[in-house]
């Protein structure tokens, strides 16, 4: 056992560039890939952080300037850059609890569906980045690898109990039967919507209100573009900070390439998570299929509703305003305006595509994301120091706004108080299993929050 | 050479896998295709020079070609039927 610990101590030591790769590949043979796929696998991985630490850059040599104007010269309080969800995702599966996330989070789901506490087998790999965040930021804080994986495991526990109280709304939105949604940070908003969906009930003017939002996408189709996005974003920054035409213009470009290049590169990393995912997927399925379970699936293919990309697109001014209006934000949107679609797709579901519904809901939760992304700002900092991301000096603090997850606020809130707050957690997450037992879908457990 | 797109939430995790799919399924076929992989509000850019649509969820958009959803790709659940539906559409 010690010569385990102390190998393991030895690889983390290595530094993200070499410790990475190695833990891949020994995750893959854990999932009984080959020696050479297994290598090939992380290697591949590996790349793909070296590639994100580069297109990093832009952030600071082009947006982290306009920050300090922003707080200079218009006393904006925005001094940390939403690097947006690859950045996260990546930096997450970077920390020590990443390297070991997607054998453990598995560990975790078996042990649930063996004890009946869960119907879904989260095949979803990539989103157990949201775990490993949460277990990430939490071994920052509190400097245990141990509570780390607590924390991710909470996370991940509630997520699986979560999807399967949502699997009806979900299904029936979908049409697809025996799928649920267990995706780190959708779930923490489903019990957003669904109170507000209470809330909507009893106002008067909120009753079936039906807009054709298939007519408004028309029009702001274009604009979905990531590359759109980022280069309309830049000229007006620009502009509004009193750049002149040839920086301006550099703005532009440099904010249409990081939103291109930043998913590009977490691509590669994906490519070589494909062969585990696989793994890992038959290794689940073998064990646990039949209808009496779920397959649990990525809040993305929630996406395609018309009602879901429309307000998705009209969030992108809601996020930039919120932001400047919101005294608690530091947070200055970007990386993740390319995908605010996923803040509100389980919105659409809970409030059965009632786009008016849709459009105040995801106003509140990017409200509530930006307060928690701005909390966990130096956080994440601190994290991709630690993980060997080269952060220049006086660089831009960095988050994203799908690191605004207010589940991993909750679970880091208890880790600080260490042993006690590591007993609370169990106790909670046990609570909440108890409370929702026997798989009460999500009207019945409505009914009984609303009595 | 027919031009495939492959789209879904963000063009990075799910589409990968889909590609990956397809890129199997087409070696197995020996059919030359090319794959264009994309975010949703990219597809309306390809479709002029494109002749499917292959997404990882429901479209509730029409567009001027076909579109196949291939969440069995990510399930493993009626793989093969969604496997032969986009055979028999590059064939045709």
């Amino acid at each position: 056992m010690d010569l385990i610990v102390n190998l393991f101590d030895y690889i983390s030591n290595l530094g993200s560039i070499v410790m990475i790769p190695v833990m891949i590949a020994i995750v893959g043979l854990l999932f009984r890939l080959s020696i050479l796929k297994a290598i090939r696998a992380g290697v591949m991985v590996g790349i793909g952080f070296i590639g994100l630490n580069l297109v990093l850059n832009l952030i600071w040599d082009y947006i982290g300037p306009v920050t300090t104007i922003l707080i200079e010269k218009f006393n904006l309080n925005l001094s940390v850059v939403d690097a947006g969800w690859p950045a996260a995702a990546g930096l997450a599966f970077a920390t020590k609890v990443g390297v070991v996330i997607i054998p453990f989070i598995i560990l975790v789901n078996i042990l649930m569906l063996i004890t009946k506490q869960t119907k879904t087998v989260n095949i979803d790999i990539w989103n157990y980045w949201h775990f490993a965040f949460t277990g990430g930021v939490i071994m920052t804080i509190s400097g245990s690898f141990w509570y780390g994986l607590l924390g991710a495991a909470a996370h991940a526990v509630i997520a699986l109990k979560i999807a399967d109280i949502s699997a009806k709304r979900v299904q029936d939105e979908l049409g697809l039967p025996g799928v649920s949604i267990p995706q780190g940070f959708a779930i923490t908003t489903v019990p957003i919507y669904m109170l507000l969906d209470k809330i909507y009930d009893r106002l008067p003017g909120f009753k079936n209100r039906r807009v054709d939002s298939e007519a408004i996408n028309k029009k702001l189709g274009i604009m979905g573009e990531p590359l759109m996005i980022g280069l309309v974003l830049g000229i007006i920054i620009g502009i509004a900070v009193g750049y002149d035409l040839k920086q301006t213009a550099e703005l532009g470009i440099a904010m249409a390439a990081l939103m291109l290049l930043l998913p590009r590169m977490v691509k590669v990393i994906m490519e070589g998570l494909i062969p585990i995912s696989d793994g890992a997927k038959s290794f689940m399925q073998k064990r646990f299929k039949g209808s009496e379970f779920y397959i649990g699936l990525d809040s993305a293919v929630l996406l395609g509703h018309s009602n879901t990309i429309t307000v998705g697109i009209l969030l992108i001014p809601v996020a930039l305003i919120l932001a400047m209006v919101l005294p608690f934000n530091t947070t200055l949107p970007f990386g993740d305006l390319a995908a605010t679609a996923f803040f509100i797709a389980m919105a659409t579901p809970i409030h059965k595509g009632d786009f008016f519904r849709t459009l105040i809901s995801g106003t509140i939760v990017m409200g509530v994301v930006l307060a928690f992304a701005s909390y966990f700002a130096p956080i994440i900092t601190e994290t991709a120091m630690n993980t060997g991301f080269q952060f220049p000096e006086g660089a831009a603090k960095i988050t994203a706004l799908s690191a605004g997850n207010w589940i991993a606020y909750v679970i880091l809130m208890f880790a600080k108080l260490k042993f006690i707050g590591a007993i609370l957690i169990v106790l909670l997450t046990g609570g909440m299993l108890y409370f929702f037992r026997k798989g009460k879908n999500l009207e019945e457990a409505q009914e009984e929050a609303g009595q | 050479m027919k031009t495939i797109i492959v789209a879904c939430g963000a063009g990075v995790a799910t589409s990968t896998l889909i590609v990956d799919r397809l890129n199997s399924l087409l070696k197995n076929h020996q059919i030359r295709a090319k794959i264009i992989q994309c975010n949703l509000g990219e597809i309306e850019g390809h479709t002029k020079y494109a002749d499917l649509i292959v997404t990882s969820m429901k479209l509730n958009k029409n567009f001027e070609i076909p579109s196949i959803t291939a969440v069995s790709f990510i399930t493993g659940v009626g793989q093969e039927e969604t496997e032969s539906l986009i055979l028999s559409h590059l064939n045709s």
